[in-house]
């Protein structure tokens, strides 16, 4: 996957937990998981804004585009 | 997340059920009698018709012929016809069972189609397993179905080989007064388009597992 979600460095930057982040966003911890884990294959606006707005921050910090391995 | 299945799909399923069940025992069937018809004799008078040919003591095959016109005049004084002809003529030839390649590759053909048929019916089963657990949309049943395609098409091939091997036989062994055998390779032009039809769906549900997927990990 070309676009790489940072979920993990947020998080340790935030002090939070993945299952806390799921529980204010309103999402299951299995989606979340798939997030973090860039098996996704696409994202809602609607995720990416519940996201920006518990982790603080904007959606360039969440995203980030690698070369394929 | 999974749909539940129909009651049509649970209802398909089980009658696929059936047709594998009878064909399972039509090939136990076939198996038993291709071993025992060497031995028979008058008193185990066998016949096993299955679709158009029999294994056994006597045989049913395929023919083609033509009538003599000469020979059978076909009219009809009250509408004014004098003469009439039968074109495009098939029936079924019965005769006692010759021993050699004849049997032998009538077997062969009757055992292929069995085991192509038995085998599309298994994959249509597996199709309709999904569909009844609400999960269609799997990589598996692209593939099932393409295989069904191809067994439909190559079932109306070899169906069609063993139709004018028997008819080719027939012409080349048998005289009858007033009659002419003749053969052909006819294959129907409507089970290669269901054939078509099937691959068309194929490609329908291996674009709709790729959807599936697709919404299963938008996030």
């Amino acid at each position: 996957m070309a676009i790489r979600v940072k979920l993990d460095y947020l998080l340790l930057d935030r002090q939070m937990t993945l299952t806390e982040l799921a529980e204010k966003v309103g999402m299951t911890l299995a989606n979340l998981s798939i997030l973090k884990t860039n098996k996704a294959r696409a994202i809602r606006f609607s995720t990416l804004d519940a996201l920006c707005r518990e982790l603080k921050c904007q959606p360039g910090e969440l995203l980030e585009w690698t070369k394929e391995v | 997340m999974g749909r539940k299945g129909t009651g049509a799909a649970t209802a398909v399923s089980w009658v696929l059920g059936i047709a594998r069940g009878l064909l399972t025992l039509a090939l136990v069937l076939l198996a038993f009698f291709t071993v025992v018809a060497p031995f028979g004799n008058d008193r185990l008078d066998m016949e096993v018709d299955a679709a158009f040919v029999a294994i056994g003591t006597r045989m049913t095959v395929p023919v083609r012929f033509y009538v003599d016109t000469d020979a059978h005049r076909i009219t009809a004084p009250s509408i004014g016809v004098e003469r009439g002809e039968l074109i495009d003529t098939h029936g079924s030839l019965r005769f006692p069972a010759p021993q050699g390649y004849f049997r032998f590759v009538n077997t062969a053909f009757l055992t292929a189609l069995l085991l192509l048929a038995l085998w599309g019916v298994r994959q249509l089963h597996a199709v309709f397993a999904t569909l009844r657990q609400g999960q269609p949309f799997v990589h598996a049943n692209a593939r099932r179905l393409r295989l069904v395609a191809g067994a439909v098409i190559g079932g109306e091939v070899l169906g069609a080989a063993m139709v004018a091997f028997n008819q080719y036989y027939a012409k080349a062994h048998f005289t009858a007064t007033g009659l002419l055998f003749d053969w052909s390779f006819n294959i129907d032009f409507f089970a290669i388009v269901l054939g078509l039809i099937i691959l068309a769906i194929a490609e329908v549900f291996a674009a709709g597992t790729r959807l599936d997927e697709d919404q299963a990990l938008t996030i």
